[in-house]
């Protein structure tokens, strides 16, 4: 009938509002967050909720060692946004994010910003700036000494920008506050990567194993390679 | 039709031009030292809106002054008085002046509420006003050095304009004062006149301190006259000056209107009569002389002017007086030249007091940027690069004061949006190390481009979305450096490090897809010296031998103890030594 019919509009109208404030926390906020990013690991969709990584919030993954995943594990979702020609930023990683594996993941490179910091102030600065914005869709940074309250103004940043927002940080800082959306600590276990959901904002804590090699493909390394 | 006591012959007249006088009663002081109420300089991009309609890219809601925006003004006091009369063209607004101190409380205190709605910038709490010291301008007449205007501190000390210096001094005994230097004054009129230029392109400066803006044509453009007074008022307010408005048919009226500061405006010839009667003829821009004649002959107000016919004027008071009425009144057109823009922008600014860092500088900084922008908006073009020049030294000659620390910024792309330059400026300055005071800043474009205007769609943001991507990467580089930032491609080369290179790609046709390589790539290679076990058969790599960099090796993916795998190679030259090149992450 045409005389609820605007009704309707005016009450999607009034939905799309309030999603649009991020300060606003509402009980049924879960069914709302439909614009995930899918991790591109089933496991790991499953535990998270909504089943993805989440735009408009921080994500911590807190790492003993660099090499044991840790970016791969978001090799699919950055693929999935530079295809969709959304810009990307990796601020102060701690080698050279290496060209060619990055093409060999499928990474659309034109799409990838990259910002070498001096130190961890100026990164923190960076990240802020890059997710306020709200012009990229996703800001990956590296920090090695961070505070609550500096992750904090992250967190707000990534709400403002709604952008997807992910750090990492020492395991040593499993123990400490932080006010991030998402806490993964990640830990590696012969061949699979343990990743163990400490926070988790409208889901539950729970661990997840991922096999290790998954990671492998997306680095052009085909096992088994024959040793002489 | 209007019926004139006097004046025969006259012909109904339909006024096609609204001019906008604006009067800043203390301009030089002003300069000096910003008088009190102002609000942030240009805000982070969030709270406050653009200066002019269109330009920006900010992603914030610019809802503050944005003149296009049909927001209603509700507690604007211009708009009741509009609405009241709204009916037939006979409008008469009341337009209150800011500063004047001649307001009933009712009108200040609403400006007062206004303008906080107003000044949510980011800013807020960076800003200072820089000298809170009493300082006065002095001019010299013959012998005698009286006081030209002073600072609030000073007038709250009770200094006032006319007062001797001798007095003065009684009265605070560390005054500061400063000579009043009509060069200076021209100077600082020439910055209003770029200035207001953003919102007229007929601006005509008429020295020593009032600026005349032909306004009927902006109107629309700015939503209406409430808008356009707002944004004006806000916008000098911003600056810190004292600005007196009026508003008439004629430009001689305007400017009286102005000088009177009162709550005057007129919007027809046919109600400027009226309301120029009522003005005292004290206010009138004539000689001691003629003032004198007039005000023997009893003649008090202007409207017994309008009764003495023109040839009696004339024979009684002379040409001026009778071309001053008439020009009042309309009946003869005054010239009013524009006011030509030059074809570069290069401005000097001399600090009254020496700056002793980057951060007293917020303040003429963002005159010189506000200019910047007028001037830029005339010649409806971006900045792409401009040289900011600290001068340390004072001296006489100004062409030959060519030493200072010079500053070079570059835009990705053109830029006119003056708040974004004002941030990337201000950060770059924060950036550099002075080893002396500051006694001047100039400021000059390099090179200007036609700047592509943003478009934008009824709902959307932004339709460019790479161009706010640049704006974030100028703001990046402002701190970090420019060489900090890069994207990443991947360049056909056998050799590791030379297969990626940090900028835009040199060439597009690589060997895709790789076959193993890490994600993180060793800026050195480091001799390895954990025990790692070789899990992969070797992938030889010899090129460059013509080049420095000659690579003959074969790598191989190994793994440590933890379960890390890394990139590795031994060199032909010495096998068995291993570097670990990558991390595979």
């Amino acid at each position: 009938m045409p005389v609820f019919s605007g009704w309707i509009t005016v009450d999607t109208a009034l939905e799309l509002l309030l999603r649009q404030q991020p300060v606003l926390w509402r009980g049924q906020r879960q069914q709302y967050q439909k614009d995930v990013i899918p991790t591109g690991f089933t496991t790991l969709n499953h535990a998270l909720p909504g089943g993805g990584w989440h735009p408009g919030a921080l994500t911590e993954l807190l790492v003993k060692q660099y090499g044991i995943g840790e970016f791969s594990l978001l090799l699919p979702a950055l693929k999935s946004l530079t295809a969709q020609r959304k810009w990307v930023a990796l601020v102060n990683p701690p080698y050279i994010p290496y060209a060619p594996a990055l093409e060999n993941a499928g990474l659309h490179l034109d799409y990838l910003l990259i910002v070498d910091t001096d130190n961890d102030d100026e990164a923190l600065w960076s990240i802020e700036q890059l997710l306020r914005t709200g012009t990229f869709s996703a800001v990956v940074g590296w920090i090695k000494q961070s505070k609550a309250e500096k992750q904090r103004r992250l967190q707000l940043a990534a709400e403002t920008g709604q952008c997807w927002a992910v750090t990492y940080r020492p395991e040593s800082e499993a123990e400490s506050h932080s006010p991030a959306a998402f806490r993964l600590v990640l830990s590696v276990q012969q061949a699979s990567l343990d990743i163990d959901i400490c926070k988790s904002r409208g889901g539950k804590p729970r661990q997840v194993a991922l096999d290790r090699s998954l990671f492998d493909q997306p680095q052009g390394v085909q096992w088994p390679c024959k040793k002489n | 039709m209007i019926n004139l006591k006097g004046f025969s012959g006259r012909v109904k007249k339909i006024s096609l031009m609204l001019w906008t006088a604006l009067y800043f009663p203390q301009l030089y002081i002003d300069r000096l030292c910003p008088g009190p109420g102002p609000g942030p300089g240009p805000g982070n991009g969030n709270g406050n809106g653009t200066v002019g309609p269109g330009n920006s890219n900010d992603s914030g809601n610019s809802s503050g002054n944005n003149p296009p925006a049909t927001q209603a003004n509700t507690n604007c006091p211009q708009k009741n008085s509009l609405d009241k009369t709204n009916t037939d063209i006979n409008q008469h607004t009341d337009v209150p002046d800011q500063a004047s101190g001649q307001l009933s409380g009712r009108l200040s205190g609403q400006l007062s509420g206004d303008t906080a709605e107003d000044r949510s910038g980011d800013l807020l709490t960076e800003f200072v006003t820089p000298y809170s010291a009493p300082l006065a301008v002095v001019v010299k007449t013959g012998n005698q050095s009286r006081v030209m205007s002073a600072n609030e501190s000073a007038r709250h000390a009770g200094i006032r304009a006319g007062l001797a210096l001798n007095s003065a001094y009684a009265i605070v005994p560390d005054l500061q004062t400063v000579d009043y230097d009509p060069v200076v004054q021209a100077q600082h009129l020439e910055h209003l006149c770029l200035w207001a230029l953003q919102y007229s392109s007929w601006v005509t400066p008429r020295l020593p301190d009032t600026l005349l803006i032909e306004t009927e044509a902006s109107l629309h453009l700015f939503g209406g006259l409430e808008n356009f007074v707002k944004t004006l008022r806000h916008d000098a307010a911003q600056q810190g000056l004292t600005l007196q408005l009026g508003i008439a048919p004629t430009p001689a009226a305007a400017s009286l209107f102005a000088n009177v500061g009162e709550k005057t405006g007129v919007l027809t010839t046919q109600r400027l009569q009226p309301v120029l009667g009522d003005i005292s003829i004290q206010h009138l821009p004539l000689n001691e002389r003629t003032l004198k004649g007039l005000h023997k002959s009893g003649i008090k107000y202007c409207r017994d002017l309008f009764t003495i016919p023109a040839p009696a004027l004339t024979r009684r008071f002379g040409q001026p007086c009778r071309d001053l009425v008439q020009r009042l009144l309309g009946d003869i057109p005054e010239v009013c030249t524009a006011f030509s823009v030059p074809d570069t922008f290069s401005e000097r600014l001399d600090l009254p007091l020496e700056a002793p860092d980057v951060q007293a500088l917020q303040f003429p900084l963002n005159r010189l940027m506000s200019a910047l922008g007028g001037f830029l908006r005339t010649h409806d073009s971006g900045v792409k690069s401009m040289v900011v020049t600290l001068h340390h030294h004072k001296t006489q000659n100004r062409q030959t004061d060519s030493q200072g620390t010079q500053v070079t910024i570059k835009f990705l792309e053109a830029t006119a949006d003056y708040r974004h330059l004002y941030r990337i400026v201000t950060e770059r300055l924060q950036q550099t190390t002075l080893t002396q005071s500051i006694t001047a800043i100039t400021l000059a474009t390099d090179e200007l481009e036609t700047v592509a205007r943003d478009e934008r769609d009824l709902f959307q943001k932004s339709l460019n979305q790479s161009a706010s991507v640049n704006q974030v990467i100028d703001n990046l580089s402002a701190r970090l450096g420019r060489h900090k930032l890069y994207s990443p491609s991947s360049v056909s080369d056998h050799r590791p490090e030379r297969s990626w290179s940090p900028d835009t790609p040199v060439s597009t046709d690589t060997d895709k897809p790789y076959p193993a390589r890490p994600l993180w790539l060793l800026q050195h290679p480091t001799p390895s010296n954990k025990r790692l076990v070789i899990k992969s058969s070797a992938e030889r790599i010899e090129n460059g031998w013509w080049e420095t960099l000659d690579v003959r090796r074969d790598y191989y993916i190994a793994e440590d103890q933890h379960g890390v795998h890394y990139w590795v190679y031994s060199e032909r030259r010495e096998p068995g030594v291993f570097f670990i090149h990558g991390i595979f992450a």
